[in-house]
């Protein structure tokens, strides 16, 4: 029996751990062919930011260059996007013409940046941050100076803002919910991220909606709801993700928000999986990159024919990668109005802390000013331990 | 300039010498036993070895108030003369009085006395050794016919059987007690008997523990007696030829007593511990028995004490080395004041105001215009005339009777309607205080000068080592400034302490001629240089004994007329009240190791108040669980006069049934945990003490919301609460708070928001946990834990933490160091040794006290906590060693 074709749509975080994994096991097992997008090689999306911000070089920030594919025989076709899929003969087509078979087919295509739909979106330097792309070309407007725009106040938002603001440009962000990141903190948290911002220098708008970039082929300024507008000579896109499912639903799987997989990735098609930010279990999305690897793990198990458990959602802390203003979230802070919250405040050190517990169980916690017992409250949550002190919880005695 | 000064300790009976090292820098005045002082050795226990604690300005009394308002010595003496005249030309002598102290010196005691009883012309001076002391005096003047202690120290030393009862000496006379340890240590075949209903820290080194029945020590006694004769056990040589009245007396006794199984149930004992007790008694010539407060705080006190004078005359044992009965007791110079004459019922120089030869003697001598001629009112009696407004001026000098008097929110209130009520002090508040008129700044420890007795009638010198802090004046000086007011200059003429010592010692002697056991014939003629370098020596001194004189009636020679020792006929009581399904426990009062009376003093000592630091109340285990407690909660105690709140605490020491309050706690220290507002103005027919000892309680859990505690650089006010406890240390103020009310963050913010610039918090929204470090301009000065249980914090480390402010609001808060915390009990308060490390020395095999102390350094100081080492040592079980 020839050995079978494994192909995989796109070359991201999700794509290179199941390649890892699936090279652990027995990477000849495959013929595997990697279709991606980008131009480069693999690398590490999360340290964009930080990149960005100049705080990680960029030899940091790729994870597999191409000799890594080669070294594992492995074919990769980068900058050569997937164009479509055909699932009854089992191939893809690439835009350039490139036919691509397969036996098993993984679509790992990830998210593309949410696109702000106001007027003037398509004005020259309104830009999404979301590629390594996107923030080179961030890096070098920045050189220039000037004024930035970043809408959305949450943690992509935050980073790009916090990027440029290090590169030297003077940021306004702009954010419609009513403190910033308020998907992850409480309004007090948001409301002293925002005032450790500003003693950066970014100015923040919060609850304010943006109506339309202006501007005579590059953007010139943000137009805010109230008629206010905010000049800028670059503006950047942090409002989040979308998922990309084109290629999917064109090809016939069944596709809500994100391609339906089952726990064991599977779609809807036989021979056909989906992971990452790309696929929907049980009406679950993936941002993080934690749920991303468990799946990685366990479709390499499945496609390797070991035995393997489903996927296991789990709850994920968020943290705030700005260097000096540490903030870590964990637990879902939308439905937390029958719970006790302890909060802990030291405006000479300005940090801030507040733990939600439900049942005498710890449910969220955020961080602010000083986010080292994140990962220990976040175990606390994740194992449902019984809280017996709380009060000695929020002043770290966590292993106890 | 450093220098030693040797003085006298301020606080109990033993009357230890206590060396000064002397400095400018008051922080650096240092304190050590005095190797030659013939009471300690160069011993001090833990409240005399933090004696440099207690000095300094801090919370002092230092200037005249009239009300509120500071005003000069002139104008203050001139209002309470004016006062007082005014009193006396409208309602006479008898509607003024003195309440004064066993704190005061001799002279100013002598003075005090001599104002009132020779020239206002009353005998209405009455102290508070009325609460202590008075019903030993009146069982020695009965059955010697003087106040005489026959015995001394030694004598407890040199005696083959020591029975102590009515006394926890280990933690209120410790000096004491360690001599009799060691003394037991080099002649183990030296046997102790502990007579106490409780358990205490005194028992560890009995042979026998008789943990009587509380209140049945007379039946003890008076069985004894009854015994001795049945069993032909007694001196018939010594009786026949100097005692009057024993055939009736041992009579009475064996009819009452019934036989030894009677008395053993009566007392609550199992026969053969009581024979044992019996037995050693009768075949022990060298029998030396200590009682204190336990016999003398009680309904029939004269008749329990006179029981044990009894016992020693019937066996011929009194005065003799190693055999004597023996009295101590319990402030550092009620002896001191019985010599001058300072209670109500006696005259000076150990004369009786009921006899005319003696009023006539001491009126000759004083020159006195107004010999009081009747005795004057008893402490129980003088307060209860205040409140019916028959006396209406009254000043109370070096004591705190709101605090210490039976029934005391009834004398509280008493005081509040009095018209004039001046009282003098050294330190600025305490419960008596905040209810004068006029308040009279006075010497304290280490200010003033002159001489104190000791429980062995030792005459020692206390002598100043710092300057008079504010215009604070020694009290022999401010009574005889009023004597001068009132037009008795004359007679009041003193320079110096010194003066008034010399004409003291002249009254003993006067017309004496050894009539008088109270003589200081040797001594009358000191000049002041010898004064001032007076060693100390007992009483009596006469010129053919001018060392002194150790011991009392070893020769048979009583004071009575026919110079023969009496037997008093009384039948024991049983405690005067006695439980009921309402008051089902009855409680004991008493003193703790590490404090001293009203905590005026022994609180300005941050380590004292480390061993035990909050009221309490110890039961045993089943009362405990019986009414649904655990150690630590805060409960109610109640009888038919007031209430309390304070901590119950498990004690295996008590029998079930019965109880133990401490006496110190009060207004200034807690919510309500002043013991003696509990118990009943019953006293002593005789004496007039009251019984202190054995009141019906009840004991109940109080509802709570939460328990917190206050730390704070200066004392802040408090949120609504059902209970408090302060605890002021060098640089902070703590506090023990417990309540039923909401308490939010906010509101406390709001409360302390003057003292407090910024404030890291903890918020709970359920209100169940607070925690605020409040800062000043950055440097931390409140520290606040609310939540449903007790804060578990370490202490030393917080208070070191916030003094040194380096450390995160988050780390403070926390109250405990990241590792390491020991928040078990303090046991060595002088090396501050917590329980914890001593029982993991225990447990790595130190084995005995002085292994402990070697490993741990604990109980190798003043030694006063090493009964608690030893039953640390009785209760832990080690686990054996791998042979």
């Amino acid at each position: 029996m020839s050995t079978r074709r494994l192909v995989i749509i796109g070359n991201g975080m999700a794509a290179t751990k199941l390649l890892e994994e699936l090279v652990v096991r027995d990477a000849r097992r495959f013929a595997i062919t990697v279709i991606g997008e980008e131009p480069a090689a693999g690398y590490n999306r999360i340290m964009l930011s930080p990149w960005l911000a100049g705080e990680k070089s960029r030899n940091e920030l790729i994870t597999h260059p191409r000799d890594w594919y080669q070294q594992h025989g492995i074919s990769l076709l980068s900058g050569d996007p997937a164009a479509a899929i055909d699932a009854d003969q089992r191939y893809v087509m690439t835009e350039s013409g490139v036919r691509v078979d397969w036996d098993q087919l993984v679509i790992a295509t990830g998210s593309r940046a949410a696109m702000l739909p106001i007027p003037g979106n398509r004005l020259g330097n309104v830009l999404c941050f979301r590629t390594l792309e996107d923030a080179q070309k961030m890096q070098q407007f920045a050189r220039r100076g000037g004024n930035a725009v970043v809408i959305g106040g949450g943690l992509l938002g935050l980073e790009a803002a916090y990027g440029l603001n290090r590169l030297g440009m003077q940021v306004s962000v702009v954010h419609n919910g009513d403190w910033l990141m308020n998907r992850q903190l409480d309004e007090e948290a948001g409301t002293k991220l925002a005032e450790s911002l500003r003693q950066r220098g970014i100015t923040v708008h919060v609850a304010t909606n943006s109506a339309a970039f202006v501007g005579d082929g590059n953007v010139e300024g943000l137009q805010l709801a109230d008629g206010t507008v905010l000049p800028c000579t670059l503006a950047v896109i942090g409002i989040g993700i979308t998922p990309e499912v084109s290629l999917a639903r064109a090809a016939g799987l069944q596709c809500e928000r994100a391609i339906i997989t089952d726990a064991m990735m599977r779609t809807s098609v036989e021979n056909i999986s989906a992971l990452g930010e790309c696929c929907q279990i049980n009406g679950e999305l993936f941002g993080m990159i934690a749920p991303i690897y468990q799946q990685a793990r366990l479709l390499a198990r499945r496609l390797c024919s070991e035995e393997t458990e489903g996927y296991q959602s789990e709850v994920l802390p968020t943290r705030l990668k700005i260097s000096g203003v540490d903030v870590f979230s964990a637990g879902d802070l939308t439905s937390l109005d029958d719970c006790r919250t302890l909060v802990w405040r030291d405006p000479k050190l300005n940090h801030y802390k507040r733990l939600w517990l439900r049942d005498g169980r710890l449910v969220a916690v955020v961080l602010f000013g000083d986010a080292s017992d994140g990962g220990a409250y976040f175990d606390l949550i994740q194992q449902g331990t019984r809280i017996v002190d709380p009060a000695a919880l929020l002043f770290g005695e966590v292993a106890a | 300039m450093n220098a030693i000064v040797r003085t006298t300790c301020p606080y109990c009976g033993v009357g230890c010498g206590v060396n000064v090292q002397t400095d400018i820098d008051p922080n650096r005045i240092q304190v050590s036993g005095d190797q030659q002082h013939p009471a300690n050795f160069g011993r001090l226990c833990v409240k005399g070895s933090a004696l440099a604690d207690t000095i300094g300005t801090k919370q002092r009394l230092l200037f005249p108030q009239i009300g509120d308002q500071r005003v000069s010595w002139n104008r203050a003496l001139d209002e309470t003369a004016t006062r007082m005249q005014k009193v006396i030309r409208e309602h006479g002598p008898d509607a003024v009085a003195f309440y004064v102290s066993g704190q005061l010196l001799t002279e100013d005691y002598y003075v005090a006395n001599k104002l009132m009883k020779g020239f206002i012309g009353s005998a209405n001076i009455d102290t508070n050794s009325r609460l202590c002391m008075s019903t030993a005096v009146a069982a020695h003047k009965r059955v010697f016919g003087s106040d005489t202690v026959p015995g001394c120290y030694e004598d407890l030393e040199l005696a083959d059987l020591l029975v102590i009862t009515g006394s926890n000496m280990a933690w209120t006379h410790p000096v004491v007690y360690q001599r009799i340890a060691a003394a037991k240590t080099a002649r183990p075949s030296m046997k102790i008997v502990v007579i106490d209903p409780r358990r205490t820290a005194t028992a560890e080194l009995a042979d026998l523990h008789l943990q009587i029945t509380p209140g049945s020590d007379g039946y003890l006694f008076d069985g004894l007696l009854a015994w001795l004769v049945m069993n032909l056990a007694i001196d018939t040589d010594f009786i026949l030829q100097h005692t009057d009245d024993f055939v009736a007396t041992a009579r009475s006794s064996r009819e009452r007593s019934g036989d030894i199984l009677a008395v053993a149930e009566r007392c609550g004992l199992d026969e053969q511990t009581l024979r044992t007790f019996y037995h050693w008694f009768a075949d022990t010539e060298r029998t030396v028995t200590v009682f204190s407060q336990g016999i003398n705080q009680s309904a029939s006190g004269v008749d329990k004490a006179g029981a044990i004078l009894h016992c020693h005359l019937a066996t011929g044992r009194i005065g003799k080395p190693g055999a004597t009965p023996f009295s101590i007791t319990g402030q550092p110079n009620a002896m001191g004041g019985r010599e001058v004459g300072g209670l109500a019922n006696q005259l000076a120089a150990h004369m009786d105001i009921d006899n005319a030869e003696h009023r006539d003697l001491v009126r000759r001598f004083w020159q006195a215009p107004a010999m009081a001629t009747r005795p004057g009112l008893k402490a129980v009696n003088l307060f209860d005339a205040i409140a019916e407004g028959k006396v209406k001026f009254v000043w109370i000098m070096a004591t705190n009777p709101a605090v210490s008097m039976p029934d005391a929110d009834k004398v509280r209130e008493a005081l509040a309607q009095c018209d004039t009520v001046v009282v003098s002090d050294c330190v600025a508040d305490t419960d008596t205080l905040r209810l004068a008129h006029i308040r009279l700044p006075a010497a304290g420890w280490g200010e003033k000068d002159g001489t104190v007795t000791n429980s062995e009638r030792r005459i020692s010198r206390q002598r100043a080592f710092l300057p008079l802090p504010g215009e604070a004046l020694p009290d022999w000086k401010i009574i005889t400034d009023l004597a001068h007011r009132l037009g008795y200059a004359q007679a009041f003429y003193y320079t110096c302490p010194a003066d008034i010592f010399r004409e003291h010692a002249e009254l003993s002697a006067f017309e004496n001629n050894g009539s008088r056991d109270f003589d200081l014939s040797g001594l009358t003629t000191l000049s002041n240089p010898d004064y001032d370098s007076l060693v100390p020596v007992q009483w009596p001194v006469r010129e053919h004994s001018p060392d002194g004189t150790s011991r009392f009636f070893g020769n048979g020679h009583f004071f009575t007329s026919n110079r023969r020792a009496r037997f008093i006929d009384g039948a024991p009581q049983p405690a005067a009240q006695q439980c009921d399904a309402n008051f089902p426990l009855m409680l004991n009062s008493g003193r703790i190791r590490d404090q001293w009376h009203t905590m005026t003093r022994t609180a300005r000592s941050a380590r004292l108040l480390q061993h035990i630091s909050e009221p309490f109340i110890e039961l045993h285990n089943k009362d405990l669980s019986a009414l649904g407690l655990i150690d630590g909660d805060l409960v109610q105690v109640r009888s038919q006069h007031g209430s309390c709140v304070v901590r119950a605490q498990e004690q295996p020491g008590q029998t079930p049934g019965t109880v133990f309050m401490p006496i110190h706690w009060n207004d200034v220290f807690a919510s309500r945990a002043r013991v003696d507002s509990l118990i009943a103005t019953i006293c002593d027919p005789v004496s007039g003490q009251p019984a202190f000892k054995q009141t019906p309680v009840s004991v109940e859990k109080i509802a709570l919301r939460w328990h917190a505690t206050l730390i704070s650089r200066e004392a802040l006010p408090l949120p609504d609460n059902r209970y408090w406890c302060r605890r002021p240390t060098d640089n902070w103020e703590i506090v023990s708070l417990a309540g039923d009310l909401a308490v939010s963050a906010a509101m406390l913010k709001r409360l302390w928001q003057d003292q407090v610039t910024d404030w890291a918090e903890l918020e709970d929204s359920y209100g169940h946990t607070i925690r605020l470090v409040g800062y000043r301009h950055a440097t931390p000065v409140c520290w606040f834990a609310l939540q449903p249980e007790r804060p578990q914090i370490d202490e030393s480390w917080l208070l070191e933490a916030l003094g040194r402010n380096d450390l995160s609001a988050l780390q403070l808060a926390r109250g405990v160091p990241s590792s390491g915390a020991d928040c078990s009990a303090l046991v060595c308060s002088c090396h501050q040794v917590r329980e914890a490390k001593i029982l993991s020395a225990i447990a790595d095999g130190c084995d005995s006290v002085e292994r402990i102390g070697g490993s741990t350094r604990a109980g190798t100081n003043c030694g006063s906590c090493i009964p608690d080492l030893r039953r640390l040592l009785t209760t832990t079980t080690v686990p054996e060693a791998l042979c």
